[in-house]
């Protein structure tokens, strides 16, 4: 072949341009920390890192809504404990008056069961940021009144936990302390209680026993209910930290760039520019004129 | 006849034969580095020869041409290569650039905006009276609406640009045809006196070069060195010494890239290679990604508000829409031959829309079709009169007469879609009027339907994906073809390296051999001065005998 002028000026250029290329491609890897840096890169790759990425991000969205979730429950859960504290307190007090005491004692029974009977619609009461828990959606209204009558509304709310499954993270106070949807009417046995005492009612004194049992276990299965679903928050809440810790994986090991591997190449591509630029350099500076 | 005088003869031939091959090698020396300059030789021939005594006698040396080491094939195959290297590069280029603002591995793109303003409907349902849940909701929504608006200013402005730059190549294609035709005229003349025209081809072979980089030509010589150039494997650009002028017209079919017409013919799908190919393929891509683009905003648009307005926010307040919602868009085709116009597009019913583009078409002044453009289904048909509305599938419009009536063949497009990502925003400023609950009296503390809402996220509503999954098509669909392109573009790139290896090895000029050329030729210059200055020694002899 007839080496002419033209061919070795443009191969040494061509060449050249291509390791610089090369090297800046590496360059590239070695300073963001990434493989793919374009979707063009590797496209299926991409493919897999976005939807990671898009499930990454609904994963952990799921994880804040279960930990505000936690907290929404918590709150509800030492409410309730509290409750129960009132009632138990109240059961003792119940089974105290069925004993051979006189009206004067049962009065004065019925002042303490009246204070409980104000602390209970206290705790029914509570707030989590100003808002009533135990009201259903009504959140910005009291869930009972002082005479114990419910505000709020048969809802409970819910978080989103996954693609199409919710969890009720709310605990309704018109099913707790009013027993809406079959159960005990806890204010009004209280109240019956009140009277009974004050009336010096011992049958209405006895049933009263059974009223605050009831009472007492109707409370305990909420707070039960409500452990449940801490568990089952809990639960999600760990398989959520292993997807996201199986994504990240999936997607360093995509996205990553092996160091090692880049940085020797680096090299490599660093001796193979400096060689060829030396040998042109030796080329370009033979020129036939110097020795004719 | 081997006279004194004719040995002198020799030695000024040979003299001026080496004057002028040193001639041709300085004019070598000289264009080593011109592009697409083909080495010239100067071709010796000895003298005929002439019988004296019985002997034939050599008369010396003559220049007989100077010839053009130059390969037609080969020049030919570097055209075709420089045709689609041009086209890939340009191609690839423009791929990259609109690669380089939709690429979401930065994750600030359109995915990672899709995802906070879906995950921000979560905080809202976590906590649905919150004042700062909500304004975080209405922020990520404005966000996610400023991504669609920059793909959409940067599609916007690259095919405004796009078009402008086919017109200046079509500017540069015609002021190469005028050359060209000069050119053909020129050599013709030169060569009609049988000598060869090296240079004027050299340029005219490089003007081609330079034309098949905008646009894929086949050239055709005919007997007196004219060249026919046919561009686009049709119309013929340059024939002889008449060149055509290509023009752009606006395309009725594609209104943002004119139609490249020239001889009549529209070349827009017709061309095969050369940087105008590039830059169509690139501006069909762009459209695609538009189109795509505005499908999943609209989609968005519609999804979202269809499920908002079925709430109640904080306020109290129903029925309303989340996003600003559609607009119906209307045009006339541009080649309509009737006089009527449309309006009043408005969408009727969101919930009924398609989301599909259509095409109002008259077979009569009185008339029409209302034809699906993205499934080619009938929608509806009936009788015209001007002024009164047309209505179906959510949306409706008005043609009426303007100067006059509409005629068959006239076609009005419809869209719901288009612009969607230029006109998306956020409608809600005031938080409490986002609408989380589904019921009025479940204000504050209902989070129903923005739990759904926020489900949107996961429902397989685009095309049977869900907008993440759309989206992502959308960039790993770029990213093949912007791969492809790269691939086909190094891949060619070495092969026009090859090619055009090949020609300069054949036709390049080596400084190396016209050095040694050159000192050749002085020695052959020296020895023939030397023939004459002993022809001369020896006629002085003779005329010296006394």
């Amino acid at each position: 072949m007839r080496v002419t002028h033209n061919i070795t000026y443009n191969g040494y250029v061509n060449d050249l341009t291509r390791q610089q290329e090369r090297l800046l491609g590496l360059h590239k890897q070695i300073s963001t920390g990434k493989s793919v840096n374009a979707p063009s890169d590797d496209p299926v790759k991409v493919n897999t890192l976005l939807t990671s990425r898009g499930l990454l991000s609904s994963v952990s969205q799921y994880d804040r809504n279960a930990d505000s979730g936690l907290s929404y429950l918590g709150i509800a859960e030492g409410a309730l404990s509290r409750a129960k504290d009132t009632i138990s307190r109240l059961s003792e007090l119940a089974i105290s008056s069925n004993g051979i005491i006189d009206a004067g004692t049962r009065a004065n029974i019925a002042i303490e069961v009246n204070n409980l009977y104000a602390q209970l619609v206290d705790q029914s009461n509570t707030t989590y940021d100003d808002k009533y828990i135990f009201s259903g959606y009504e959140t910005d209204t009291a869930a009972f009144t002082s005479l114990g009558a419910y505000q709020g509304d048969a809802n409970a709310q819910a978080i989103k936990t996954g693609i199409s499954t919710n969890v009720t993270i709310g605990v309704n106070g018109g099913e707790v302390f009013k027993g809406v949807g079959g159960g005990v009417d806890i204010f009004g046995k209280i109240s019956a209680f009140v009277t009974a005492l004050e009336t010096n009612d011992t049958a209405g004194c006895k049933t009263a026993i059974d009223d605050m049992s009831s009472a007492f276990d109707q409370v305990s299965d909420a707070v039960a209910d409500i452990g449940g679903k801490v568990t089952r928050l809990n639960a999600l809440k760990s398989d959520y930290s292993r997807i996201s810790m199986e994504l990240r994986t999936v997607m360093s090991g995509i996205e990553d760039a092996d160091m090692a591997k880049v940085i020797s190449d680096m090299q490599l591509g660093q001796a193979a520019m400096e060689a060829s630029l030396k040998s042109a350099g030796r080329i370009f500076a033979t020129n036939i004129f110097d020795y004719l | 006849m081997s006279s004194l005088n004719s040995v002198l003869d020799i030695a000024k031939n040979a003299l001026l034969s080496s004057q002028k091959a040193i001639s041709v090698t300085s004019h070598n020396i000289a264009n080593a580095n011109t592009p697409g300059y083909s080495r010239q030789v100067a071709v010796l021939e000895p003298m005929d020869p002439v019988s004296f005594g019985g002997l034939y006698f050599g008369t010396g040396v003559k220049t007989t041409s100077i010839a053009r080491v130059s390969d037609g094939f080969q020049t030919a195959q570097l055209r075709d290569a420089t045709s689609n290297l041009s086209m890939f590069e340009s191609k690839g280029d423009l791929l990259q650039a609109l690669e380089g603002v939709i690429n979401d591995l930065g994750g600030t793109g359109v995915s990672a905006s899709l995802d906070a303003f879906f995950s921000s409907m979560n905080s809202v349902a976590n906590n649905p009276s919150s004042y700062a849940e909500r304004s975080v909701l209405i922020s990520n929504s404005t966000i996610l609406a400023e991504r669609f608006h920059e793909i959409d200013t940067y599609i916007r402005q690259s095919l405004g640009n796009l078009n402008t730059e086919i017109t200046a190549q079509i500017n540069e294609v015609n002021s190469i045809g005028a050359q060209i035709a000069d050119l053909n005229e020129q050599i013709s003349a030169v060569e009609i006196s049988g000598v060869s025209a090296n240079d004027l081809r050299d340029r005219r072979d490089e003007l081609l070069k330079g034309l098949s980089s905008i646009l894929d030509v086949s050239v055709v010589e005919n007997n007196i060195g004219q060249v026919d150039v046919f561009v686009g494997g049709g119309p013929f650009l340059v024939a002889g010494p008449n060149s055509k002028l290509m023009t752009s017209e606006i395309n009725s079919e594609d209104t943002d890239i004119n139609n490249i017409v020239c001889n009549g013919v529209a070349l827009n799908d017709r061309l095969s290679g050369g940087s105008l190919k590039g830059k169509l393929d690139a501006a069909a891509v762009l459209q695609d990604v538009r189109d795509e683009m505005n499908l999943m905003a609209a989609t968005l648009v519609k999804e979202v508000n269809s499920q908002h307005s079925l709430g109640y926010g904080l306020d109290g307040t129903t029925g309303n829409d989340f996003f600003e919602p559609l607009t119906v868009y209307t045009e006339p085709v541009v080649s309509n031959p009737g006089r009527a116009v449309i309006s009043g597009g408005a969408v009727t019913a969101s919930n009924l829309l398609t989301l599909d583009d259509y095409e109002v078409r008259f077979s009569s002044a009185s008339a029409y079709t209302v034809v699906n453009t993205d499934t080619d289904a009938v929608v509806t048909s009936g009788a015209y009169s001007s002024g009164s509305t047309i209505g179906f599938d959510g949306l409706s419009f008005v043609i009426t007469d303007n100067t006059g009536t509409p005629a068959a063949g006239d076609r009005f497009r419809v869209s719901a879609t288009k612009n969607a990502i230029r006109d998306i925003a956020t409608l809600v400023t005031n938080p409490n009027k986002i609408a989380a609950s589904s019921t009025s009296s479940g204000v504050p503390g209902n989070n129903a339907n923005m739990l759904i809402m926020a489900g949107l996220k996961d429902s397989a509503v685009l095309d049977s994906s869900t907008f993440g999954q759309y989206y992502n098509a959308i960039v790993t669909d770029l990213g093949i073809n912007v791969k492809e392109t790269t691939r086909n573009y190094e891949a060619q790139k070495l092969v026009t390296e090859e090619i055009q290896k090949a020609r300069d090895s054949v036709s390049g000029v080596s400084i190396e051999e016209e050095a040694i050329s050159l000192i050749k030729l002085q020695r052959a210059y020296e020895a023939a001065a030397k023939v004459m200055s002993t022809a001369d020694k020896m006629l002085e002899a003779l005329l010296n005998i006394r």
